[in-house]
């Protein structure tokens, strides 16, 4: 990963929020901040821990967590705006100057700052301007880091995802690009493109058909999983897909509004598919993990295993703080 | 009846015995003259188109009358027996001389004159226009009497009518038969009556009675009263038929509905949802099969299964291994009420989809064991359709034993020749639902069913609409008939 000097991870930011996130209403961000915290806390290896700033936070938190994994079904919709501020806190490293190896610095804990405000994602097509709208945009326009989520069912079906994005991006666009502070006329986020709901078969059928799909040989399970370096062709196909002419063109869009090399595309599932415990892998005729219950709302059948939930977000942390992250080329 | 006549019998001498000889043989026409003391009388025999014999009174005149115009008594004969009498040598006449005179002479010259043939007889103190009345009823059958029965033509088994003798030329009345035909219809059958005047003739209805008995094999005693009645004594109930034959052929059916050979009903009910729904469904199933209760009673022929099944559990950590319930198996329609009564309703554990596909799997499995030439039919009564047997973008998931639902409808259907009807709670909303697959022979909503029809289109009862209203007859038992 290329180091930028733009990088945003100034100290002197303080308490700003590092990462804000938004998509179309019932695009999964609600459900995706509830996967965050069962992923992070499901891989062990990772060391990495979400935690609540405050108690508001932190009991939100709970019951994000509760409702995914207890009650097995999803957060109910979001109705009102909602301020989440919490922090993801990493492994702490112990930092060695490449010309002093063998005395350690005190060991540090990296932190990323995640404010999110989840709100009713259809805002930003609405003309007056409201406090919901202006908070967000005074969130995105902080922030350094994007979760951005396309919901491909919602756009096969609704098709309004380029309305928002672009209403959006012009705001954000006329709040940091009148002034001289970014020459190059592109916004300074990093942002993460999130392909949400690849478990749903209107997604996954899509990738497995058009040939997108690979297996991790190391994969016990065998799920099929879209390489990195094809998510991009896979995003551009599933807005070719959409109700709606104009969101063929949001990869156009995104790309015009921010640096090439800080956009990355992710495949993302909040719960991950089923998997049949007694089969023990991925069985394309049966890998539903959504359902409708009898009670008219959905339950989540098997384990939820998030894909790709935290991934984004430690990508846009090691962009943010390049320092603080592992994954640096010296530490392989 | 003829007891009072017999007294006058050596005055008629022997007058009845050449008269019924002559009516019993005369073909056209047979002329009888009645001389008598006071004057002559002329009639006129003749056989109607069903072969009774009717007699007119041609002519009747006092000798003062005949001679009042100064003609004389045997040329006013002649004129009357020139105007009235055939000429024809075939036609018979015969002269009854009850009393003799001058005119009397007079007469019997003027006919001799037109028909040399005629004979006489001497009939002191006869009475021929009762004569003939009498000798009428008595004389014996001049066309062949059969019962007009249906019978399947044996090159392509469509309905034609033929006869069956009931008498034959020369009967007499108060001579009895039987006759053997199926009533193949609950309303009875119409018991028509032909006269055939020669193999090749057109036939006449002599008569038409409806015949209320139930269906079934009946042997019928049929008795000639007399030419031109055919009683049937031992039938109750019969109505004259009034229409006409024409209207009573356009009501025959081409062909007989095939007497329904073995058959089974499996009747398979989802139980989940309400207990409204659940008995709404349980009623139908109820409901057809009183209908095969009633319609074939014969529990050798008919049977019943009754199966219900539920929604399959999703989201526990073992797969779902419930199963369809059989309540009764190629039972009775009997059996098959009390096992219906057993079924209860269930909740429903998933919305869209109940276990169906095992449903017809099991119920595939347990026809390997029925006996061919059995008609298999399969009535599915429920709201939700089966399980695909992997899931689709619809995001139904797969049943957990993945029966493929259409695979095991088609194997049936082959191997057995099932039909599949089915009644919905609800119409299928979609043209690809699978109600309309598995409702290939009906489908019924659960608000509007008719229970006969269903039947009939399953195959288990046979048309109740066209039904044959003659008597029957297989070709095996058809023998002496005629068409
Ligand atoms: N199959 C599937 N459905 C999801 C997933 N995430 C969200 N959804 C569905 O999308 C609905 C809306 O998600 P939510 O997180 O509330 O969207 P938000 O409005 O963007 O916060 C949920 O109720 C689920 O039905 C996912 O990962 N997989
Ligand atoms: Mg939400």
């Amino acid at each position: 990963m290329a180091e930028t000097d733009s990088a945003p991870g100034d100290p002197e930011r303080g308490r700003e929020p590092d990462i804000a996130m938004w998509g179309a209403s019932g695009s999964g961000k609600t459900a995706f901040l509830a996967a965050l915290s069962i992923a992070l806390n499901k891989s062990r290896d990772a060391g990495w821990r979400l935690i609540g700033e405050n108690p508001v936070s932190r009991t939100e938190l709970a019951k994000l967590r509760n409702t995914l994994l207890q009650a097995r079904t999803f957060p109910a919709p979001t109705e009102a705006l909602t301020y989440y501020s919490w922090m993801i806190i990493g492994p702490p490293e112990t930092r060695r100057r490449w010309w002093w190896p063998w005395t350690a610095l005190p060991a540090k804990a990296p932190k990323i700052k995640l404010d999110f405000l989840d709100l009713r994602g259809d805002l930003y097509a609405e003309s007056e301007s409201n406090i919901d709208k202006q908070a967000l945009i005074t969130s995105l326009v902080k922030s350094r880091g994007l979760l951005y989520m396309f919901d491909p069912d919602r756009e096969a079906r609704v098709g309004d995802a380029f309305k928002h994005l672009d209403a959006a991006l012009h705001e954000v666009a006329g709040r940091m690009l009148v002034g001289d502070e970014y020459e190059d006329g592109k916004l300074p986020h990093y942002i993460a493109v999130c392909i949400t709901k690849y478990d749903d078969p209107r997604v996954l059928r899509i990738a497995m058909e058009e040939g997108f799909t690979e297996r991790d040989p190391g994969d016990e399970l065998r799920i099929p999983q879209v390489p990195p370096d094809r998510v991009r062709d896979f995003f551009r196909l599933l807005c070719q897909e959409s109700y709606d002419h104009n969101t063929e063109t949001i990869l156009d869009l995104i790309e015009a509004f921010f640096h090439k090399d800080r956009i990355r595309y992710f495949v993302t599932s909040s719960v991950g598919l089923f998997i049949d415990e007694e089969l023990g892998r991925f069985d394309p005729d049966d890998f539903l993990n959504v359902i409708d219950n009898a009670g008219g709302g959905l339950t989540i059948r098997g384990a939820i295993r998030p894909m790709n939930v935290m991934e984004p977000v430690i990508w846009l942390g090691s962009m943010l703080r390049p320092g603080a992250i592992r994954n640096r080329p010296w530490n392989g | 009846m003829h007891h009072f006549a017999k007294p006058a019998e050596p005055a008629e001498g022997g007058l009845r015995g050449e008269l019924a000889e002559l009516i019993a043989s005369f073909r056209e026409r047979l002329a009888v003259v009645e001389i008598d003391a006071a004057g002559i009388r002329v009639f006129e025999v003749r056989a109607d188109e069903v072969g009774a014999t009717r007699h007119t009174r041609r002519a009747s005149a006092k000798w003062s009358t005949l001679t009042v115009s100064g003609e004389e008594v045997v040329d006013a004969v002649h004129r009357i027996a020139r105007d009235l009498i055939s000429a024809d040598e075939a036609d018979p006449v015969l002269i009854a001389r009850i009393a003799d005179g001058d005119e009397q002479q007079a007469a019997l010259r003027a006919l001799r004159r037109w028909r040399p043939s005629a004979r006489l007889v001497e009939a002191p103190g006869a009475k021929v226009g009762e004569l003939l009345g009498e000798l009428a009823a008595e004389a014996p059958l001049r066309q062949t009497y059969d019962l007009i029965v249906a019978r399947e033509r044996a090159q392509d088994g469509r309905l034609e009518l033929v006869g069956r003798r009931l008498f034959g030329a020369g009967a007499r009345p108060g001579d009895a038969t039987t006759v053997a035909v199926t009533c193949t219809d609950a309303g009875g059958m119409l018991l028509a009556v032909s006269a055939w005047s020669g193999p090749l003739q057109p036939s006449e209805l002599v008569s038409a009675h409806h015949a209320p008995l139930p269906p079934g094999r009946h042997v019928l005693r049929a008795v000639l009263e007399r030419p031109g009645l055919v009683r049937f004594p031992e039938i109750p109930g019969l109505q004259p038929d009034t229409r006409t034959w024409e209207e009573v052929v356009t009501t025959l059916p081409a062909r007989l509905q095939p007497a329904p050979g073995p058959g089974h009903l499996v009747c398979a009910i989802e139980t989940a949802g309400t207990r409204e729904e659940f008995e709404a469904r349980c009623h139908w199933a109820g409901y057809v099969i009183d209908v095969l209760a009633e319609r074939r009673p014969d529990p050798q022929q008919l049977q019943v299964s009754v199966v219900g099944y539920g929604t399959h559990v999703y989201g526990t950590r073992r797969a779902d291994r419930s199963r369809p319930a059989f309540a009764v198996w190629s039972a009775s329609t009997g059996q098959a009420r009390a096992a219906l009564e057993s079924l209860r309703p269930t909740t429903p554990t998933y919305p869209h989809a109940a276990q169906l596909e095992d449903m017809l799997a099991e119920v595939s499995t347990r026809l390997l064991r029925q006996p061919a030439n059995t008609r298999t039919a399969l009535l599915t009564i429920g709201a939700r359709p089966p399980h695909p047997p992997r899931s689709g973008l619809d995001r139904v998931p797969a049943c957990p034993q993945r029966y493929d639902w259409l695979a095991l409808l088609r194997e049936m259907e082959q191997r057995h020749d099932l039909r599949s009807a089915v009644i919905c709670d609800h119409p299928p909303a979609a043209p690809t639902s699978p109600w309309h697959r598995l409702g290939s022979t009906a489908v019924f909503r659960v608000d509007a069913v008719n229970a006969e029809e269903l039947a009939f289109r399953l195959g288990l009862v046979s048309e109740p609409a066209k039904a044959l209203s003659l008597p029957f007859v297989s070709q095996s038992e058809d023998s002496g008939g005629r068409n």
